[in-house]
């Protein structure tokens, strides 16, 4: 064992495969980023710049490294794309400590800010400081099963609000012994279990966790109503909603079976169903999520990712040059589009005809446009180092009121309110002694305050 | 020539031990020593520390997740020994008996979960639970269906729907039992063979006086057996205990967010980890480590207690 220890040790010494070949390095956790960012970072290479050595690491394993360099001084890349939970752990030090570099001021110099969709920018952008340059929109839509729905003859054209929905598809619902369509359908993927789901629809309505400023607030009345009539929808014996999950063979299969007939949608997430679940091609189509109340807001975000610069990086300049070469070309924004489905941030790229083209697996529509219409209605989203942790909260909460409602028979949406109201109270003392528990946090209060 | 005897070098021994004191003082003796002023601060990074005194060991007893934490965590330690530890414990005596076939066979079989490893088992496991088209949720559905096939039994009114059984959501709200029976599968074999061997020690002859003496198998189990194999009874269930106490990697592989809903499946080291590498608040996660700390050490000293007391017995 001791030989074997000695001959690989020796063996990455002097392996020089293994070295870096460029004076910059870069981490990112996608693979789809890291195959579009292949060809971009050897071009770069290849010219006249400090060269770039690019890794592709696990996510997890980003966030330990992360917190391990910024809070213990461990070596961590010079160019890092993080996505939101990720990059939120750089957030929880008083400002001046956080560990990416503030970009604000070259955004500015340059006017990149002035051709960024601005809802984009605001999860990177903390006390006021932007700390990376945003990596996508990803806007919402709603995901519909276009060949069953469309069989029965209904015309989703017409259907404005989430009400709207439930009523025309309900006659499609069906469980699997009554005659119907052979399996258990309902009409709306979306469960207690998943937060990211329960927080795409709260922003949709204005609400979620935190305000625009960064501001606590669970307990609001727009949560509690929109808890409450989420909830109603996975109550009861006709309830309409079901559990199909994410990334997972057998959410993939229940997609394939009709388990579900619609599902929230964000660009990133055609891509997902195009290569997990192909066998649907020119089955599905996306439309404008249903408002919550007419004349609402018809899309919401779901994800997103940044490209910041480690403040221990020895050529902030050279790091600079390199992530807006990567982000802000409009090759690669392109390219992003193309195999990522993902839209890009930069407005001025928005008119590439590469959007209007009709998309096959999504029945022929020009998705890449219905989303980029949709891009400058995203909601904003603080940067906070606690979204991660809020966001489960709320979560518990929606579940904890599901559960509640379930068990004593309450089914209907004003009815679940006080339901929701407590859990969302509870919610909101759980996650604000959280954050009473960062001094650095207490003091920033204490000193806004004495101002 | 009376050639004085060399004396003995007494370097050998502390060259043999060097390399553990190295690993135990780096890994081990430093971080405990640095533990303590750590859980006194609020810290991020070196350079951004603010000393808070006790407060995070103040806060830790007023956090409801920090008792949910300690209640799943003691329900998963109570599970592992009123549970696990018992059918190790039949398994043992079922393969300890005289004249039995495939002994090895089988004895391997328990023991397989601990040839692949807990991270195998618990991926698998993770997929076993899964709701709609998991196995165990379709063997139930399944069987389900073959009860309500079988006449006489009027099934259909007091099973539930298949629909029901197919959304059993054991990886959600039944986190916890969950996480009981996949460590019950992963460690009921492991310490089946404490068992066994210990069993297999019991002199024979004791059993058979008991038989003569007309004590029926009950009997012979509680009066015979059992005291023959107390020390090593002792010793697996603090084993048990420890462990259960440090549970973590089942939970992080198996529930989502490592917690399952409603923080069903959170465990102290799990909400640990989280405090201190998703939140970045090291002296919290720190302040419960002290915790786990004092409850590892009651159990080490409870199993010190208890084997002298068994050796002057």
């Amino acid at each position: 064992m001791i030989a074997l220890a000695l001959i690989s040790g020796a063996w990455i010494l002097v392996d020089g495969s293994r070295e870096h070949s460029g004076e910059l390095s870069m981490w990112t956790f996608a693979e789809p980023h890291y195959a579009i960012y292949v060809p971009a970072v050897k071009e770069w290479n290849a010219g006249q710049h400090v060269p770039v050595d690019m890794h592709l690491i696990g996510r997890q394993v980003m966030d330990r490294r992360l917190l391990g360099g910024f809070l213990g001084s461990v070596p961590t890349a010079d160019v890092i794309e993080a996505e939101r939970s990720t990059a939120s752990l750089a957030f929880a030090g008083p400002l001046e400590a956080v560990g990416f570099v503030d970009l604000t001021d070259r955004l500015r110099a340059e006017g990149i800010l002035d051709v960024l969709n601005p809802p984009s920018l605001s999860p990177w952008t903390y006390g006021g400081r932007v700390f990376g340059i945003p990596h996508d929109v990803h806007p919402v839509m709603l995901g519909y099963r276009a060949d069953i729905v469309e069989a029965a003859g209904i015309d989703m054209d017409s259907i404005e609000t989430w009400d709207d929905l439930f009523e025309a598809l309900r006659p499609l619902q069906s469980k699997a012994g009554d005659g119907g369509s052979g399996v258990d359908r309902y009409i709306m993927s979306i469960w207690d279990s998943e937060s990211d789901m329960i927080e795409t629809l709260l922003l949709q309505a204005g609400g979620g966790a935190f305000t625009d400023t960064g501001e606590l607030a669970i307990d609001r009345d727009v949560n509690v109503e929109k808890v409450a009539r989420m909830v109603s929808w996975m109550v009861g014996p006709d309830r309409v909603a079901t559990h199909v999950p994410e990334f997972s063979p057998t959410g993939d299969r229940l997609k394939v079976e009709g388990h579900a007939l619609c599902y929230l949608m964000p660009d990133w997430m055609c891509n997902v169903w195009r290569r997990n679940v192909p066998t649907l091609e020119g089955k599905v189509k996306v439309m404008p999520l249903p408002a919550w109340e007419p004349g609402g807001r018809r899309t919401s975000v779901w994800g997103g990712s940044m490209l910041g610069i480690a403040k221990t990086t020895k050529d902030i300049d050279a790091a600079w040059a390199f992530a807006k070469h990567l982000y802000l070309s409009e090759e690669l924004a392109l390219e992003l589009y193309r195999v990522g489905d993902i839209v890009t941030p930069v407005r001025e790229h928005w008119d590439n005809p590469l959007f209007d083209e009709p998309d096959a697996y999504f029945s022929g529509q020009r998705k890449g446009r219905m989303y980029i219409d949709l891009a400058p209605d995203v909601p904003l989203r603080a940067a906070t180092p606690y979204f991660t942790q809020a966001r489960a909260a709320v979560q518990n909460a929606v579940s904890r009121t599901r559960t509640e409602a379930e068990k004593a028979g309450i089914y209907d949406a004003k009815s679940i309110e006080p339901i929701a109201r407590r859990q969302l109270e509870l919610a909101q003392r759980e996650v604000a002694s959280l954050i009473e528990r960062n001094a650095f946090h207490r003091d920033s209060v204490a000193k806004g305050g004495d101002e | 020539m009376n050639a004085k005897a060399k004396p003995k070098s007494n370097f050998a021994p502390y060259m043999l031990i060097a390399p553990f004191m190295v690993l135990f003082i780096v890994f081990t003796l430093v971080p405990l020593i640095q533990a303590v002023p750590l859980a006194t601060h609020h810290t991020f990074g070196p350079s951004a520390t603010q000393y808070v005194g006790f407060e995070k060991f103040s806060q830790a007893l007023h956090d409801p997740r920090f008792w949910t934490a300690m209640r799943n965590t003691l329900l998963f330690t109570a599970g592992s020994v009123f549970i696990q530890l018992p059918v190790a414990l039949g398994l043992a005596m079922l393969l300890n008996k005289p004249g039995i076939k495939g002994r090895g066979f089988f004895r391997l079989l328990f023991f397989s979960p601990q040839l692949v490893g807990l991270v195998f088992v618990a991926v698998l496991a993770s997929v076993m639970f899964q709701k709609q088209k998991g196995l165990v949720n379709s063997l139930l559905a399944g069987g389900a269906d073959w009860l309500r096939g079988l006449p006489l039994l009027h099934a259909n009114s007091w099973l539930p729907s298949r629909s029901d059984l197919l959304g059993i959501p054991w990886l959600e709200t039944l986190a916890l039992p969950t996480l009981i029976i996949t460590a019950l599968w992963m460690y009921a074999g492991f310490n089946m063979v404490y068992f066994l061997a210990a069993l297999q020690n019991v002199p024979r002859e004791l059993e058979e006086a008991a038989m003569i003496d007309g004590a029926g198998p009950w009997k012979r189990f509680t009066n015979v057996i059992l005291p023959s194999i107390r020390p090593v009874g002792i010793f697996v269930v603090l084993l048990s205990v420890i462990g259960s106490i440090q549970v973590f990697e089942l939970a992080y592989i198996m529930l989502r967010e490592g917690v399952g809903v409603q923080d069903k499946g959170l465990t102290l080291v799990t909400y640990l980890f989280k405090s201190g590498f998703e939140i970045g608040d090291l002296g919290y996660a720190t302040a419960i480590g002290w915790v786990i700390a004092v409850m590892l050490a009651a159990a080490a000293v409870t199993q010190r207690v208890l084997q002298r007391r068994e050796m002057t017995a």
